[in-house]
């Protein structure tokens, strides 16, 4: 079959549509159809529209739904981290005017009023006005601690936190490959931790003091917004932790819970 | 304007008038079509005033129902008489004798295509079609009108008529060898 065939056909068929029912061509040529015609385009093509935003609606919310858990472990992930580089520079700070330290009552009083202004420098950066008013809170108590400094030990514990402290963390990688955050706080110049993993729902801890050779302090960490803050609650060994003075303590911190580590 | 009837009847009164009537009612109509064919604006008048002389030779006896597509047809006819003629000299191979001889058949235009088994088939085919479809495969094969002119008229994007035009070529091809016109090969049965 040449194309001369092809093309011969064509034209046969071209010429045989001139041959078509009358009404065909009255139709073609009837507005009021064209009009019903362009209507019924319209209409199916905002119905395509409205279909395909509604599936793209879904399709998003689809894909919102699976990525964001995901988004938000990332998030957590990396904001642990970067809490973890901050606060290793404030345990730095810490390091050489605590750890290391060995207290007598005057050079302790001076640590106080050290800690005192380094928390309300921290405060003022980071939290704003209401950790600030927290401090001054916590400032009075002190006073009066310190007027009873010396009956602490006879009496197995003082009424009154002593002083809130700088808080961090600490990463440890272990083994297995799970990440093992420590807090950690200098309080009253003392060095305390806990396990965050330890920590109850409310986040709340509470843990002896470390290198005390009385052993009898316990520590409250509890969330302030994103940062871990500390406080010690005064000289509340574990053994003198009764029913009346865990009630105390969640009294005067508005705590939930306690929970006694190691 | 005239209805087609009272044209008709201006045709069988004789009156000159009905020539004019008739081209101020599809005098557009039918030097689109022709033009379409021919490409040529004077072929394309020289053929609208040929389907007027038909359609005053036919009239009576012929009471066409529908003056526009019995004009229509007229023109189309015409229009691709030309065409091929004009084909037909470029190629050098249109013998004098051939249209010596076509005046000793009648004349179908006015009448069809003479090809009364491939016109049944394709208003077979039409029939068939839902109205938008068949419409715009008039459009597009009767009146020759560009994709975009139809698709602008319609509301319809271009691509989308393109690709309607093509499944409906493709159901007239199957149309054709499903009723005997055409064999699985394509030649005429």
């Amino acid at each position: 079959m040449t194309a001369n065939d092809n093309n011969d056909r064509a034209f046969e068929l071209y010429r045989a549509i001139s041959d078509v029912d009358g009404r065909f061509v009255e139709e073609m040529l009837d507005d009021g159809i064209a009009e019903d015609i362009r209507a019924e385009n319209r209409r199916r093509r905002i119905t395509l529209r409205s279909s395909l935003t509604a599936a793209a609606a879904v399709f998003l919310l689809v894909i919102g739904i699976g990525v964001l858990p995901a988004l938000n472990r990332g998030i957590s992930k990396d904001y642990s981290a970067m809490k973890s580089a901050d606060d290793n520079g404030i345990r730095f700070d810490n390091a050489d005017k605590s750890f290391s330290s060995t207290v007598g009552p005057a050079e302790e009083a001076a640590e106080e009023t050290d800690g005192l202004t380094m928390d309300e420098k921290a405060g003022e950066a980071d939290d704003g006005e209401a950790y600030e008013d927290e401090m001054t809170e916590n400032i009075a108590p002190e006073a009066e601690d310190a007027e009873r400094g010396a009956d602490k030990d006879d009496k197995g514990y003082a009424e009154a936190p002593r002083q809130p402290a700088n808080c961090f963390y600490e990463l440890f990688e272990l083994e297995d490959g799970s990440r093992l955050t420590v807090l950690k706080a200098e309080l009253d110049g003392d060095a305390v931790e806990a396990q965050l993993e330890d920590m109850t729902a409310e986040g709340v801890v509470i843990c002896s003091i470390k290198g005390v050779s009385s052993n009898n302090c316990v520590a409250v960490f509890y969330p302030d917004e994103q940062l871990y803050r500390a406080a010690l609650c005064g000289n509340y060994a574990p053994e003198y932790l009764t029913e009346e003075t865990t009630a105390e303590i969640l009294e005067k911190y508005k705590l939930n819970d306690l929970v006694k580590l190691r | 304007m005239l209805e087609d009837n009272e044209i008709v009847e201006m045709y069988f009164m004789r009156d000159q008038q009905a020539i004019v009537r008739t081209d101020e009612k599809y005098g557009k109509l039918c030097r689109t079509i022709s033009v379409r064919i021919v490409s040529d604006s004077r072929d394309a008048e020289e053929c609208v005033s040929d389907t007027y002389m038909h359609a005053w030779n036919s009239i009576p006896p012929q009471r066409p129902q529908s003056l526009a597509a019995f004009l229509g047809r007229i023109v189309r006819n015409l229009s691709l008489d030309c065409y091929r003629r004009k084909n037909a000299k470029k190629r050098s191979c249109e013998c004098v004798s051939l249209d010596e001889l076509s005046e000793c058949v009648p004349d179908p235009r006015e009448q069809s295509s003479g090809d009364p088994e491939l016109s049944r088939a394709v208003n077979e085919f039409l029939e068939k079609l839902p109205r938008e479809q068949r419409i715009y495969f008039m459009r597009r094969y009767f009146m020759g009108e560009p994709l975009n002119e139809i698709a602008e008229r319609y509301g319809i994007s271009a691509k989308n008529l393109g690709v309607t035009m093509h499944r409906l070529r493709e159901r007239l091809k199957k149309h054709l060898v499903a009723s005997g016109v055409y064999d699985e090969r394509g030649v005429r049965a």
